[in-house]
């Protein structure tokens, strides 16, 4: 099982990485990996995929995940992804690791399309490329912005140092998923159609692009 | 909301507090700042402040409060007194506190409030207000009150005071309890008709939940007797006994049910915990990690510039935590090695001598080991932390799991129920008690289904009140922090979350926010955090929620004013946290500011008030700001026996420099 | 965690639905789609709105990656979307999103060849996905360039202003696509056809949605400022499509101009083990014919056209279709059919027998 896990990690990571390679941020600082695969957990459950992480601490900044490091360490270590500008930032909190990553073409390319041909990973493929362009078109170094004006780092009820629920149960609501829902409902009633996952994940993060863009007049 | 700001307490005629032939009885002018009320064990300290609340409070109580969790049964009520209660004051002295009157003076923003009462039993014996006498009734003085404190209703007064105001010895806490602090932050925080409406709402589900379930109750019963009067008349050859085990198996589900509720409910507020931990234990050890492989990272590029990027990175991996990033194995002997290599300027991917300078000692640059010490802590206390994740969720989810299966089982058994009930003869003994049941069951059904809209109500209603409570969550934060940060070694500080509570046992939960206590020990590496007051030194426990009950004051007060008063804070404080602690006291009521601290102390050994007295620039026992049982009270046996001794410590608790008792 | 109503204002999000309305509704098309879609649209809304002396010739190249070192200065523009950007006298690099993207000036005094030659030869760009947006007389032109400047006989466009539809433009939409990409598995590709079988004419399961995508597809790129979404996206295996369009002038409208009921009918199974009866054939003609009266009546929809794709082998000629003519003449729906082919010879014997290629229309 652990197995199954840490490759989809690597999948996941893979798939970020690819997903900017179609855009001008690439490579992508390792920053925005973290980003990218903390919407797509926020937005796991509307892609009907398990997240990653499915709890975030809610702090300042991008939340790193030690998993995707963890498995984005193995991928460059089996030459999958290449670094560059390698670098290590202190704050006063912490020290992380600053890196671009680009894709190995000659080794992820089979990979990418062996993962294309599986009509499940590829729709998901699909949904993470979204993601990663949305941020982007944001601009480099977009990432901290992005984050802080997501949904449930917007979540007047969730303070600071307290734990995000991506995936809550017993039918509660994350600030993502309730915000999906109110696009389709708006949507419903005004144009009497839902809306399809793919609308929905562009929705959410044309949204999030609008709170950035709102946040770079001021 | 306006705190009461305590100005002038004064109690004539009661024999524990004669006085002396100069100023007889006891007299006390509260002054902005710290008040200390000393004196030695039986002297009556903890009365005084009895009597001081008693006189803002009346012969009322909140109904049910025995000190438990009275908070969460819903809309609480006012009591008055019963029995003896109202003696207990009387029963304290020989003359039974005959003509014993005290009397206290607060202001409730610019109104000032004069109240007395009857010792023996706390009777009104006079109000006004800025001069002007009111009528003498509990009722005017409780419904002034109220609105001059702006708080909803008498009740809301009683929680404040309680719960905000006065830390008694009992030390009821409020960060630790997240039932009471919901009903505290709500009252402080949200407009008193929001407050009645989730009260009443609370209390309508209670009892409808409790009614729904003696309808179940009554239901099962009345099923048992027509299986019964059917079996009596042998009419149910086949099914015999299967009625009677059905009603067995969903009575003993429908109790399970209720038990794996309250158990997912507490284990969720425990994988609360483990989860904030794990994550702060990841993130600390990522860091640590990150550090540790900085400092690799610029030794390998510094020793070898020519090494790729990657080839640095994946070194400086396997130097920081022994295992190799390409293939996944453990390689601590290859990484003493490459330790090697680096320091002595070796080649670091085959080893090979280059002549030249090495790096020197690599391990120890940059305090390296100490750093590779402090990341093998981490890293144990990110697995401690994962295992404790995931043994949570594993039960919690078996929890949720049994709790389908169970609700199941009662579905299944109910609908065979009705079925057999059906099949049985339609016999016409029998159809008065079929119909009953068939009523009792549309009751039941109507019920339940009504307090499942309520509960529905309540959430959003108590929802709102989260977003309002909300507002203020930053602030509060911020002033516990400065207050904190005076206290506690540790890093501590309040992290707004939820806390979801079972109000009634049918239907889900309902999601309050609260805040809770995060306490990253800062001497080891291990952060922990401590939502619950386990682990906390008892010293640590109750000044967090000084703290706590501080910073409320000052958000939710107007002008950020208010009292406190505090019975006997040295008792759990040991000799390093006592001058902290004192900080804390002190800095509530800053000069400037009208806040009032009352604090009494029998002058055991510690820092504690020689600190405050130090700081409030108290100089000795004459100070208007003390109030000196040692005086005034009625002396005790051991007071005339070492009085010598007594006065020397209370000399002592008010030098700079010594300590009490000469040690 | 939060309550139902969520932590970003619902107003907001309304605001973001109206401005990015259709947004994702294109993510399984093929890049050049994407990129031609998100450009009508893009220029639709700011020629409309700009100011007279904005208006002029812009030109979108599809550059997926950052642009190296060119020989002018490029201005880098993460959001064209947010709308704070001329778009006007500029040659824009951007992504199939449209969003990301990199500007060079157009100058003042440069003709429409020197900017063409710029792009051909000083660029290099001649042969990436072009599309230029001339707003100069007045309405605004785009004419879509799928190979590049470099191939010029292959441009496509028209007046987004006065983009409109009806069911003969949709008609002839239609056909085309099906004239192109359908009518038998050669025009359908080696891959993903309609068919399991192919020599033995057994259609697959799948051809429903095969049609759909190349419908989807065809129609974005006929109707390129229309949004072509499925009809009913949360509800697994239905295959219509609705075509709407957001007006500009009131964005919060949004007009749904057809609702597309897809019938692909089987003359037998996949394995060719099961044959289908007319009976039952018919009667999945006639449920989609309900469909698409209650789709355009509830959602409702300004006109409802039911698309048969034909798969049979034997072929009766159109009096198949008599039984629903006056159901759907009475109702107002189009109903149009097109065979499809399971290869290029046995379109030819069926041609013989009087089929028609192209689509007929029933009523």
């Amino acid at each position: 099982m652990a197995g199954d896990e840490d490759l989809r990690t690597q999948l996941r990571a893979l798939t970020i990485v690819s997903g900017f390679e179609s855009t001008f941020l690439y490579p992508v600082p390792v920053e925005m990996v973290h980003a990218c695969s903390y919407f797509c957990d926020a937005l796991s459950s509307l892609w009907s995929v398990d997240p990653i992480d499915d709890i975030v601490l809610k702090s300042e900044g991008v939340p790193l995940s030690p998993v995707l490091q963890a498995e984005i360490d193995w991928l460059v270590g089996h030459g999958l992804l290449v670094p560059s500008n390698v670098a290590y930032a202190k704050t006063d909190r912490q020290t992380r690791l600053r890196a671009d990553l680009a894709l190995n073409n000659s080794l992820t390319d089979r990979v990418l399309e062996v993962l294309d041909e599986d009509e499940k990973l590829s729709r998901e493929m699909g949904f993470v490329r979204e993601v990663a362009a949305a941020l982007a078109a944001m601009g480099p170094g977009a990432e901290g912005r992005a984050v802080s004006s997501d949904a449930n780092f917007q979540d007047p009820l969730a303070g600071m140092q307290s734990v995000l629920d991506l995936m809550p149960d017993e039918g509660r609501s994350s600030a993502t998923q309730s915000a999906l829902r109110n696009f389709n409902s708006l949507a419903r009633s005004a144009m009497g159609s839902d809306l399809s996952e793919s609308e929905l994940t562009a929705l959410y993060t044309r949204h999030l692009q609008n709170l950035v863009a709102s946040q770079d007049t001021w | 909301m306006q705190f009461p700001i305590l100005r002038r307490l004064a109690v004539h005629g009661f024999e524990l507090y004669p006085g002396t032939p100069e100023k007889p009885d006891l007299d006390a002018t509260f002054l902005p700042g710290v008040t200390l009320i000393v004196g030695a064990n039986g002297l009556g300290k903890s009365t005084l402040i009895l009597v001081l609340y008693r006189l803002l409070t009346g012969p009322s109580e909140v109904a049910g409060d025995s000190g438990g969790a009275i908070l969460g049964s819903g809309q609480l009520t006012l009591r008055p007194f019963r029995n003896q209660e109202p003696r207990m004051f009387a029963r304290r002295v020989a003359d039974q506190a005959v003509d014993a009157v005290a009397e206290v003076e607060f202001s409730l923003g610019s109104r000032r409030v004069h109240v007395s009462r009857k010792l023996s039993t706390l009777q009104l014996t006079s109000l006004s207000v800025d001069g002007d006498e009111l009528e003498v009734s509990e009722a005017v003085f409780q419904s002034l009150i109220a609105e001059e404190a702006g708080v909803g209703n008498f009740v809301d007064w009683l929680l404040v005071l309680r719960y905000v105001t006065f830390f008694f010895e009992d030390r009821r806490s409020l960060v630790w309890d997240p039932t009471a602090q919901r009903r505290i932050l709500k009252l402080l925080f949200t407009p008193p008709t929001e407050e009645d409406r989730i009260g009443q709402l609370e209390k309508r589900i209670l009892s409808a939940d409790s009614r729904a379930r003696n309808t179940r109750a009554t239901l099962a019963a009345e099923e048992r007797k027509l299986e019964q009067q059917e079996r009596d008349l042998a009419k149910l050859p086949v099914q015999q006994g299967e009625l009677e085990e059905l009603l067995a198996t969903r009575e003993n589900a429908e109790h399970e049910v209720v038990a794996l509720r309250e158990r997912a409910a507490s284990l969720d507020a425990v994988r609360a915990d483990v989860r904030l931990t794990l994550l702060r234990a990841r993130e600390h050890r990522a860091s640590l990690a990150s550090e540790v492989e900085s400092i690799r990272f610029q030794q390998i590029r510094d020793a070898f510039p020519s090494t790729s990027e990657t080839a640095a990175y994946l070194l400086s991996q396997i130097l920081t935590e022994d295992k190799c990033s390409a293939c996944g194995t453990e390689v601590p002997e290859f990484r003493g090695a490459l330790e090697e290599w680096l320091s002595a300027g070796d080649c670091v991917v085959c080893g090979s001598h280059i002549p030249g300078p090495g790096t020197g000692s690599a391990a120890s640059r940059a305090g390296l080991p100490e750093l590779h010490e402090r990341l093998d802590v981490a890293e144990r206390a990110e697995k401690e932390a994962t295992k404790d994740r995931d043994r949570t969720e594993a039960e919690l989810k078996h929890c949720w799991g049994r709790l389908s299966e169970v609700e199941e089982t009662v579905r299944a058994a109910e609908a065979r129920i009705r079925r057999l009930e059906l099949e049985m003869p339609q016999g016409s003994r029998s159809q008065a008690r079929r119909e009953a049941i068939r009523d009792l069951r549309r009751q039941n059904e109507a019920e339940i289904e009504s307090v499942l809209q309520d509960k529905n109500e309540l959430d959003g209603l108590v929802h709102a009140a989260n977003l309002q409570i909300a507002e203020y969550q930053e602030r509060i934060r911020a002033a516990f922090d400065a207050y904190a940060e005076d206290f506690l070694l540790d890093t501590c500080s309040l992290v707004w979350g939820s806390h979801v509570e079972q109000v009634g046992l049918l239907g889900k939960g309902i999601s309050f926010s609260v805040f809770q206590i995060d306490m990253s020990g800062a001497t080891t590496d291990a952060e922990v955090t401590r939502r619950s007051s386990d682990g906390v030194s008892e010293s640590q426990r109750e000044f967090i929620d000084l703290a706590f009950r501080m910073a409320l004051t000052q958000v939710a007060g107007t002008d950020g004013i208010g009292s406190l008063i505090m019975d006997a804070p040295e008792s759990s404080l040991d000799a390093v946290f006592a001058p902290r602690a004192a900080s804390v006291l002190t800095g509530f009521a800053s000069p400037g500011s009208e806040s009032r601290v009352i604090i009494t102390s029998n002058l055991v050994d510690g820092r504690l008030i020689p600190t405050i007295a130090e700081k409030a620039q108290i100089e000795g026992p004459d100070d208007p700001r003390v109030v000196n049982l040692f005086e005034i009270a009625t002396p005790t046996r051991a007071l005339d026996q070492l009085h010598d001794l007594y006065m020397e410590a209370l000399r002592r608790a008010f030098a700079p420099e010594e300590r009490p008792n000469g040690r | 965690m939060t309550g139902a109503e969520g932590s970003w204002d619902k107003s907001a999000l309304s605001e973001t639905l109206r401005d990015s309305y259709g947004a994702g509704s294109d993510v399984d098309m093929p890049d050049e789609i994407r990129f031609l879609h998100g450009v009508a649209k893009l220029g639709r809304r700011f020629f409309q709105e700009c100011e007279e002396d904005e208006r002029g010739l812009s030109m979108f190249i599809l550059h997926a990656e950052r642009p190296g070192e060119l020989s002018r200065p490029t201005e880098y523009v993460p959001m064209l979307r947010n709308g704070r950007q001329s778009l006007s006298k500029r040659i824009w690099l951007t992504t199939h999103r449209v969003n990301e993207s990199f500007a060079v000036d157009i100058g003042a005094d440069e003709s429409d060849g020197d900017v063409w030659i710029f792009v051909k030869d000083d660029l290099g760009f001649g042969d990436l996905p072009t599309v230029v947006i001339d707003s100069r007389d007045g309405r605004v032109m785009y004419h879509y360039y799928p190979e590049g400047l470099n191939k010029p006989e292959l441009e496509e466009g028209k007046d987004l202003t006065r983009a409109t539809i009806d069911r003969v433009s949709l008609f002839e939409a239609i056909n085309s696509i099906y004239m192109d990409d359908l009518k038998t598995p050669d025009a359908q590709g080696e891959v993903n056809n309609v068919w399991a079988n192919t020599a033995r004419g057994f259609p697959s399961d799948k051809a429903e949605k095969f049609v759909q995508r190349v419908l989807k597809i065809g129609l974005t790129r006929a109707f390129p400022d229309f949004v072509i979404r499925p009809e009913q996206p949360q509800s697994e295996g239905r295959t219509d499509l609705e075509i709407e369009q957001q007006f500009d002038h009131d964005p919060t409208s949004v007009t749904r101009h057809f609702i597309l009921e897809i019938k692909v009918l089987r003359g037998t199974s996949g394995t060719g083990t099961t044959i289908y009866h007319a009976s039952a054939i018919e009667e999945a003609i006639r449920k989609g014919l309900g469909q698409a009266v209650v789709y355009r009546d509830t959602k409702p929809a300004r006109d409802a056209v039911v698309c048969c794709f034909d798969m049979r082998k034997t072929f009766s000629g159109m009096a198949v279709y008599d039984f629903i003519r006056d159901a759907a003449m009475e109702k107002g729906v189009a109903l149009w059919v097109w065979h499809l082919f399971n290869s290029s010879e046995e379109m030819r014997k069926r041609v013989m027998a009087g089929a028609a290629i192209g689509g007929e229309q029933a009523c």
